[in-house]
């Protein structure tokens, strides 16, 4: 026995939310800003806040790119307006092709992209930059947010120059290293780690869990490479501890994760970034 | 007159800091040069020794900075050298006993009458490493060609970007060209490659220098050693000189091609010896 709620307002086009059993749906429109579509769920909780006492909810986010901090604004206002818990937010597995192209956008530095890159020199120790934005503000809808595109561009953050050993890099999202990374830096990213340069320290991408970032470096001899909560299994681990590790003679090299171990290969043209599956399973 | 502070750094012990201050401040005296080289390394000191001058010690740093004597009492000059002073660090005190703040003062103070100042910084990054470089317009680098003291210098060089030296050069010392030629060593230019700064000296592993420091008498007057050579060009790249850097790992092999040279008149070897 299931309940069906369906809303008759124009909201209808952006957020729909169904209900079956204790079970809930929210899916958001992929046309809709994000502003716009969180506003409409929040009016849309409360009104009804009675119907949404108690459950876990899906959110489907369809064929948009959350951020984690876009994702973050989604959770507060369900957690702020209704008692529902998030089970899970899931995406349209498409768009996986689309972050495959976004990588090879990057590594190609195709003529329009660096515009939209958001290049800033970051010193050492830099901590997570802020984002906490009110939704009911009538901020710009950032990049990505944009209906009209057909491709979600993403920021990065740019280092320029060496980063030396006792030097500990924290980024929110993406980094782009133009440098050498040395034995002894560590950079710590959200997101993705590209280093147009040798990686011979730390790195650790997609830092908040996000086991689907990718590691990508010009060379690379690092001691270690993390992504997500994986490492390299043993074995490799073993082979690299006390050497210099030039398993690819300088050429450049990808990690991610497969099977739940760091795996690094080398990084070929036209290279295929398997982000496998829908990333919220993992 | 108005000269300027050089700091001699290196993170790790042991790679010769101490035996290059005591050879470049030499090799810069002997160039005429009014020197005053500063041991730093409170509680450990060493400087005195290598440069014979132990025995004359009456008044040390932190005399000075305490200012139970005046600068010129603290100043020991040196048996041979003309114009080289040296301030020895106290022996029975630590690093905490003096302050950047009191070491860049007096720093300035020889500088009114000095070409060079030379800091024989301690190892390490704690205290008495930010005391030493506190003072200095510039850096000299000590590493040697192994990973341990490569990444300690690496660290060393991002800490004097954070104090505003930007200028920092390299000393690479101890390199056994037999072994770079086998590819037991790292090469000059992997290890200059990695730290992305200038060479200021390729230093040859030498045996001489065992004994002159136990002699107390700086490699430089030693002719002969291929390690003093170098500390003589090191002076004279520093004096302002343009010395093309010789590798110690192409020196030996390519002797008949210099012989060549010279007779193209391509002088490079010739014009590279002070």
């Amino acid at each position: 026995m299931w309940v069906m709620v369906e809303s008759a307002t124009t909201d209808q086009e952006l957020v729909k939310i169904s209900g079956r059993g204790a079970l809930v749906n929210i899916s958001v429109d992929d046309g809709a800003p994000l502003n716009l579509a969180c506003k409409t769920l929040r009016d849309r909780l409360a009104r009804d806040r009675q119907l949404y006492s108690h459950g876990e909810v899906v959110v489907d986010i369809g064929k948009r790119i959350l951020s984690d901090d876009d994702q973050g604004r989604i959770r507060k206002v369900i957690e702020a307006e209704s008692g529902l818990t998030i089970k899970e937010f899931w995406c349209d597995p498409t768009v996986l092709v689309r972050e495959r192209e976004r990588i090879s956008d990057l590594m190609d530095l195709h003529s329009n992209v660096p515009e939209q890159i958001n290049g800033r020199e970051v010193m050492a120790n830099a901590g997570p930059a802020a984002a906490d934005s009110d939704i009911t503000g009538d901020d710009a809808s950032v990049a990505g947010d944009t209906p009209s595109t057909t491709r979600q561009s993403v920021s990065a953050d740019i280092v320029r120059g060496t980063c030396r050993a006792g030097e500990v890099l924290k980024f929110s999202g993406n980094v782009v290293v133009v440098g050498n990374v040395n034995p002894g830096a560590q950079i710590i990213a959200q997101g993705d780690i590209l280093v147009f340069g040798a990686l011979r320290g730390t790195a650790h991408a997609g830092a908040g869990g996000d086991s689907t970032a990718v590691i990508l470096a010009m060379s690379s001899a690092a001691p270690q490479l993390r992504i997500g909560d994986f490492l390299e299994d043993e074995d490799a681990l073993d082979r690299i501890a006390g050497r210099r590790r030039d398993d690819f003679e300088g050429k450049p090299i990808i990690a991610r994760v497969q099977n739940r171990a760091v795996r690094v290969s080398p990084y070929l043209r036209n290279h295929s970034i398997d982000h496998g599956g829908n990333p919220n399973e993992r | 007159m108005s000269g300027k502070t050089i700091v001699m750094t290196s993170g790790k012990g042991g790679v010769g800091k101490t035996t290059a201050t005591a050879n470049v401040g030499t090799a810069l005296a002997l160039r005429s040069n009014r020197v005053v080289v500063i041991d730093t390394d409170i509680g450990l000191r060493n400087l005195d020794v290598v440069m014979g001058l132990e025995n004359r010690i009456v008044y040390d740093l932190v005399d000075v900075v305490e200012e139970r004597c005046r600068i010129e009492q603290a100043l020991i000059r040196d048996k041979h050298a003309g114009e080289l002073y040296l301030v020895a660090a106290a022996q029975t005190r630590d690093k905490d006993c003096i302050t950047a703040e009191q070491l860049v003062d007096l720093c300035r103070r020889l500088e009114l009458d000095f070409d060079y100042v030379i800091v024989d910084c301690p190892a390490g990054i704690e205290q008495g490493f930010r005391n030493a470089i506190a003072a200095a317009q510039e850096a000299l680098v000590v590493t040697t060609p192994e990973v341990s003291a490569i990444r300690d210098a690496d660290r060393v060089i991002g800490l004097l970007h954070a104090s505003d030296i930007h200028t920092a050069k390299l000393i690479i010392n101890r390199i056994k060209p037999e072994m770079v030629r086998q590819g037991d060593m790292l090469d000059s230019s992997d290890v200059l490659d990695m730290l992305a700064v200038d060479a200021i000296g390729l230093v040859p592993s030498d045996d001489r220098v065992i004994t002159s420091t136990n002699n107390g008498t700086p490699v430089v007057y030693d002719t002969q050693s291929p390690s003093g050579r170098e500390f003589v060009r090191i002076a004279a790249r520093i004096d302002g000189e343009y010395l093309p850097m010789i590798d110690p790992v192409e020196e030996q092999p390519t002797s008949i091609m210099d012989k060549v040279r010279t007779l193209m008149g391509i002088n490079r070897k010739t014009s590279a010896h002070v």
